[in-house]
């Protein structure tokens, strides 16, 4: 189940790259506005980097999120999904893999530009990488489960308004990596604490997405 | 075989689309659900394949119920194709990719070639082709092409001659002819009974 859904998914992002695309491109298109709008005050740019490169990061995370299952919905794959004997989370699980894998990975390879665009400091910059990976989980798996529950509805407000709030740790722990090793403090307490955030969501969600996504399947 | 007792639902309290149906399919029959468009034939069906809770009532499949133990239901799966007017065809995919994407969420493995499949489904020549340039009833031929890739004892087929042509009804009559004669079941809605002539067939009739 696993590998098949993930290889279905892979091809559909290869027949239609805008989808992944468009919110790699919003990530960078951040980071460039904000070099030109505060570029004439570089240790300004260099103390709010983090936080921008990971509101921009949250933000064009939310981009990609509204389309998790609503092709498959329409298209009435999700429904063979759930009439099937194969666990509905392993399909969940690889919905979520490839949506990281699409959206989270492409971050990390355009973080040294945003680095560069934001004059981030070289003491952050390990870090940031660091940090990224964790977060991305955990915002790919919250994506998912407001996709699920927003399934259907046709308001487009509800799932930004809906995941946001639980965003906010994220947000909080990744700027926190990034600002102790500015500092020159030590990393291993952050870092943990994201790394056991998106562990801990990655026990639990899948299950609660799949019940969701059993529960709204036919409707 | 399959059968539902009491099975009722509704979207909201004051108009129940669905009160008391009882019915059973057994091994080498066909049951037509028949109604006009709005009587609730898709919702019988989905019921029936449990992708919408019932307000009351279950579904039983080889006797038991299939809400009860998640090990029943998947066994139910396991035996069930289900084609809905949603079905299950991504667009941005071949009709092989399609299959392949099908047999991800099957247990079973393929009892024939893909390219068989689709080749008694009339898509030999388009069987690489995205599907987004195919017609509908095409596209539908690509979906049930999943009947004859993967082994299913029950087949529930919600109006599965929309958009098809004379030649692929026949072709489809024939498939779940072939199908009841090896011992299984199928569940076929559609507007009236005489639309069709199946082999073995009772019909229900949605109000």
């Amino acid at each position: 189940m696993f590998w098949g859904v993930v290889r279905r998914e892979l091809r559909l992002a290869y027949r239609r790259p805008f989808v992944w695309l468009t919110p790699l491109f919003f990530f960078v298109l951040v980071g460039v506005v904000f070099s030109i709008a505060v570029g004439a005050y570089p240790s300004t740019l260099r103390q709010i980097a983090i936080g921008v490169i990971w509101t921009a990061a949250l933000l064009s995370g939310l981009l990609a999120s509204d389309s998790l299952f609503r092709d498959d919905f329409a298209s009435g794959y999700l429904e063979q999904a759930v009439a099937s004997s194969q666990p509905l989370f392993i399909f969940v699980c690889a919905k979520v893999f490839v949506h990281w894998l699409l959206t989270g990975v492409p971050l990390l390879a355009a973080t040294p530009l945003m680095s560069a665009l934001l004059n981030l400091s070289p003491q952050a910059f390990p870090a940031l990488l660091l940090s990224i990976p964790f977060g991305t989980i955990v915002l790919s798996l919250l994506a998912a489960f407001g996709a699920a529950l927003t399934l259907g509805q046709n308001q487009a407000l509800l799932l930004p308004l809906l995941i946001l709030p639980f965003c906010l740790p994220v947000l909080i722990f990744a700027v926190s990596i990034a600002d102790s090793a500015a500092a020159g403090m030590p990393l291993a307490a952050p870092v943990s604490l994201l790394a056991a955030l998106a562990l801990f969501l990655l026990t639990v969600l899948p299950f609660a997405i799949a019940s969701v996504l059993r529960s709204r399947a036919g409707a | 075989m399959l059968e539902c007792r009491g099975l009722g639902f509704s979207r909201t309290p004051q108009q129940p689309i669905l009160a008391d149906v009882c019915l059973q399919v057994s091994a080498g029959q066909v049951l037509k659900v028949v109604g006009a468009n709005g009587s609730g034939k898709t919702t019988l069906l989905k019921l029936l394949c449990g992708l919408l809770p019932a307000d009351s009532g279950g579904v039983y499949w080889q006797g038991e119920d299939i809400a009860n133990a998640p090990d029943t239901r998947d066994d139910f799966y396991d035996a069930l194709h289900y084609v809905g007017h949603r079905n299950g065809v991504a667009d941005a995919l071949t009709p092989l990719e399609n299959l392949q994407a099908i047999a991800a969420a099957r247990t079973a493995p393929a009892r024939q070639p893909f390219g068989d499949a689709l080749q008694a489904a009339g898509l030999a020549a388009e069987q690489n082709r995205l599907c987004e340039t195919l017609s509908s009833g095409q596209k539908r031929r690509a979906a049930l092409a999943r009947l004859r890739a993967f082994p299913a004892q029950a087949w529930v087929l919600d109006e599965p001659n929309a958009s098809l042509d004379q030649t692929a009804k026949a072709m489809l009559a024939d498939w779940i002819a072939e199908h009841t004669q090896a011992g299984g079941c199928a569940v076929v809605s559609m507007h009236h009974r005489d639309d069709w002539q199946l082999e073995n067939a009772q019909h229900y009739h949605c109000h």
